[in-house]
């Protein structure tokens, strides 16, 4: 390949800016007839209502959109090139969530006096979501992989949180939920003079350490040995990427992919210097933000109702990146390092039966005890109490079941995927699930649970079909996997944001089951929950040879003679009707599919019946006392149960990190 | 036993590369077939192909008679065992449990592990000199110790057909010569056919009965041990000076570079 000036990014910003110029025109259409233009930009006749609506309404929406996506897709580019990590952003590693969980909590709960404290807050929760990312993934073999995922747990994470604190206050909801969608929309010139000077800055001082970042890019050895300040350099990067980021969020919303996107495509077209890359990015992102927000406008003035910007940019956002991966296949390699292990064979019926003790001690805890603000309260064995007995027990049941089958579907997939990281968390399965019933629910009206049971099931199987087309023409699959639950996530996030901007009596109902309730549930979905996963734990069980076998990868497993494409389809289809059964009990954020394989593995649960078997264990214990914990920590209001779970997934896997240094 | 006829590999994309062009050989039942050639020349390639890896581009390809996707996936891991060149190496498993995958073919998913499998997997890691470490999990061995176990689980696959790529490459010289040696042991004593890739001229030399050089994805030569081990052939095949020396105390020859 010979070394040339690629023409195709300057072709792609050209024709950005071609598009954005074109929107300029049709907006400045009318006035430009009279002969009005700049009138209308700098000194409006106060008399004239479409002068002053352009004026005060569209010059500064365009303003703010330019701005927008130049300074996101500038911390983008900073951010992939200072991680060298093609997948990194702002919105990927959880800046954006954490920006967002921190201002929706200064918003509800500081008093006004602190107001001029609000940024520095903002600020503070994304370097702290970043912080939390990058210490997950730290030292890790493949930290590109781990990264994503990080970012993945962590933004989740953040979202519950971010709905948890709304469903306590649930008067501001539909405001927040319209900034929280990535709203552009302008009355005045506030917004684009207090983000003006801010990303402006930000820009500059990235713009200016360009040398120095190229460095980064030879691998931290070659550009220590050259004089650059590795970590210092990379912490002050990293600072200002938030620090945009962060005064985006504060005055626009979550206003997600442009961020991923625009770097990563400028940088397939061929750009590889970073100072060419984050020059381009500015207007490229600018351009492009524009364009979309006009496309969005006009859907606005059809329904009445204002469709978010950030949204709908999911919405585009996240098939595109899948489109772009897959052409450009810039994901790395699959797991080439030589793993070495020198962990023990050991028994683990000790442990099992430990587990197994917790359990029953649990359940009966559970059941009799509970907290009432001052401490603990038993409940007298009596007929009087017989009713709350049994409610207690109803949901501690119910978020039982859900922990088994989660972590069944979990073994299955890490096992079929050999992907450690995989879950139905993970890989887009529970979005799916929880897409489907949304959509059903919201926009078609089903209101039967046992009809969206299976419209959810149906989403999950759907999306791991699509899932097993895009891994079967590449063999790299764990990339894909993140790949497609990145993207679904995104699209869920994004469809549950319209969808609660303009749904208004579903919606507390419809958060707190998101957010991963067991309120809501009735003992006949249990049963059948409970029936649908005690059969297809026998039945995987009864499989566990050639699941084991699996292990070995598709080549070997075929000739060992495992028609390995038909098993692999029929155990992602038990994970996904796992799974989804799961969603509709607790919603679609619980890690427990991710973390009770993963602690059972660590625990030496080595072979697929075991792990099955070991997996349920923990994930069942997890899951009671996330029940328990989320019915009693803050008495007499209630916590959803997913949510402690997942609070629960997200501490051991730093825990695990901080334990690896 | 394999036939290939004519035989076209195309690598995938939108520039294909033909990898083979219309190779046409016969591998030999019964006995030890080496393929030999320069980097890149196909090697790897045309045993993926044996090993239904590798879709052919045009061509037949026969196993006993039978054209090769026509045999079901049990029934050819019946009749041939493959190691490719870098085996995925599965972090939980121990070496013993490892080995007994080379059982799966005959007992599926359900069939019960008898007497006489139990024997085979031990017979098979007693060959190979791994029963030292069976309770131990693979991925805690060396290179070598851990090529010497793929090997031991080929052993216990019993099959009639070795297909081996590169299967002495992390291994020390000794135990170059012990596994080859056990290889051309088991070849005479269970009348088994082998197809290997091998790097060292001189151990194909000693061990192989038909040899097969390849050059920039075609056959370039065939024939015995004997007739490979001659300087001017061997400086056709790998296009680089180098002779042989006759060694009259064992009447062989061993290759040297000038």
């Amino acid at each position: 390949m010979t070394i040339t000036q690629p023409r195709s990014p300057a072709i792609l910003t050209g024709v950005l800016g071609l598009l954005a110029l074109t929107c300029l025109v049709i907006d400045f259409g009318p006035f430009l007839q009279r002969g009005l233009a700049s009138q209308v930009m700098f000194t409006p006749d106060e008399t004239d209502f479409d002068q002053i609506l352009f004026h005060y309404s569209t010059l500064p929406r365009l303003a703010m959109a330019f701005l927008c996506g130049a300074g996101l897709a500038l911390a983008g580019a900073a951010v992939q090139t200072v991680l060298r990590n093609p997948l990194a952003s702002p919105t990927t590693l959880g800046v954006g969530a954490g920006v967002e969980f921190a201002l929706t909590l200064f918003v509800l709960l500081a008093p006004a006096s602190l107001a001029m404290f609000q940024e520095a807050f903002a600020l503070a929760g994304g370097l702290i979501a970043l912080g939390a990312v990058y210490l997950i993934a730290a030292n890790r073999g493949n930290a590109t992989l781990w990264l994503i995922l990080a970012g993945m747990i962590v933004n989740l994470l953040l979202q519950s949180g971010s709905q948890i604190v709304l469903l306590f206050n649930e008067q501001y909801l539909q405001s927040i939920f319209m900034w929280g969608a990535g709203d552009l929309a302008q009355n005045g010139w506030e917004s684009t003079q207090f983000v003006l000077p801010r990303v402006a800055l930000g820009m500059l001082a990235i713009l200016a350490l360009s040398r120095p970042l190229d460095l980064l890019a030879l691998g931290d050895d070659t550009a220590g040995s050259l004089g650059a300040k590795v970590t210092l350099l990379r912490l002050v990067i990293l600072g200002l990427a938030v620090f945009i980021t962060a005064s985006v969020i504060s005055a626009a919303g979550m206003i997600g992919f442009v961020g991923l996107a625009i770097p990563a495509a400028l940088r397939i077209a061929g750009l590889s210097r970073s100072r060419d890359l984050m020059i381009y990015s500015v207007f490229t992102g600018g351009f492009a933000l524009l364009v979309i927000d006009f496309v969005v406008r006009q859907f606005n003035g059809l329904g009445g109702d204002t469709l978010p910007t950030g949204a709908a940019t999911a919405l585009f956002g996240a098939p595109f990146i899948i489109f772009m991966l897959r052409k450009a296949r810039i994901m790395p390699g699959s797991q080439s390092e030589d793993q070495h292990s020198d962990q023990q064979i050991t028994s683990k019926t000790v442990l099992s039966v430990c587990l197994a003790i917790t359990l029953v001690i649990g359940v009966a805890f559970s059941i009799f005890v509970s907290l009432d603000g001052t401490g603990f309260v038993l409940l007298a064995w009596n007929e009087g109490n017989l009713d709350i007995m049994t409610g207690r027990a109803e949901r501690t049941f119910a978020a039982m079941i859900c922990g088994a089958a989660l972590a069944v579907s979990g073994t299955l997939i890490q096992r079929v995927g050999r992907n450690p990281l995989a879950s139905p968390e993970i890989t887009g399965v529970s979005s799916a699930t929880a897409l489907a019933m949304i959509i059903a629910l919201a926009i078609f009206g089903f209101g039967q649970r046992a009809e969206l049971m299976v419209i959810g099931a149906l989403g999950g199987i759907i999306s791991l079909i699509v899932l097993l087309l895009l891994c079967r023409k590449f063999t790299h699959a764990p990339h894909y996997m993140l790949l497609n639950g990145l993207a679904l996530t995104a699209v869920l996030g994004a469809i549950v944001r319209i969808v609660l901007t303009r749904s208004g009596t579903q919606t507390s109902m419809l958060m707190s089951w998101l957010a991963g309730t067991t309120y809501f549930t009735s003992m006949d979905e249990v049963l059948i929950v409970a029936a649908v996963t005690g059969v297809l734990l026998i039945v995987a069980i009864a499989l566990r040879r050639p699941l084991e076998l699996a292990s070995l990868g598709p080549e070997q497993s075929v000739s060992l003679g495992l028609g390995i494409s038909g098993f692999q389809f029929a155990m992602m289809l038990l994970a996904a009707i796992l799974a989804a059964s799961a969603t509709l009990l607790v919603g679609p954020l619980s890690f427990v599919g991710l973390m009770a394989p993963h602690l059972a593995r660590v625990a030496g649960y080595r072979l697929a019946g075991g792990h099955l078997l070991g997996a349920v264990l923990i994930g069942v214990n997890v899951m009671m006392v996330a029940e328990w914990l989320a019915r009693n920590m803050i008495y007499p209001a209630q916590l959803p149960t997913g949510l402690i779970a997942a609070l629960i997934g997200t501490s051991y896997f730093l825990i695990l990190a901080v334990r690896k240094r | 036993m394999f036939d290939l006829k004519d035989v076209t590999f195309q690598s995938d994309g939108k520039n294909p590369k033909t990898l083979l062009d219309t190779i046409t050989v016969d591998f030999p039942t019964g006995a030890f077939s080496a393929i030999v050639g320069h980097n890149g020349s196909g090697k790897s390639t045309l045993l993926k192909l044996l090993a239904r890896k590798n879709k052919l581009a045009s061509g037949t390809i026969t196993l006993d008679g039978l054209a090769l996707d026509e045999h079901g996936t049990r029934d050819f891991a019946r009749k041939v065992a493959y190691l490719p060149q870098n085996p995925v190496v599965p972090p939980h498993l121990s070496v013993r449990e490892l080995v007994a995958f080379g059982r799966y073919p005959w007992r599926g998913a359900f069939g019960r592990y008898r007497d006489e499998d139990h024997a085979k997997i031990d017979q098979a890691m007693a060959l190979t000199h791994v029963t030292d470490f069976a309770n131990r999990l693979v991925a805690s061995l060396s290179g070598g110790e851990r090529q010497r176990v793929w090997l031991a689980m080929l052993l216990a696959q019993d099959a009639p057909v070795l297909l081996l790529d590169e299967p002495t490459s992390a291994l020390d010289v000794g135990h170059q010569r012990d596994i080859l040696q056990l290889v051309a042991n088991l070849k005479d004593q269970n009348n088994l056919s082998v197809i290997a890739v091998l790097h060292d001229i001189d151990m194909v030399g000693r061990f192989a009965d038909h040899i097969i050089a390849l050059r920039a994805g075609q056959t370039c030569w065939q024939g015995n041990a004997r007739a490979f081990m001659q300087g001017e052939t061997l400086r056709d095949i790998f296009q680089t000076d180098i002779d042989v020396i006759h060694l009259a105390k064992h009447d062989r020859f061993v290759s040297y570079v000038a």
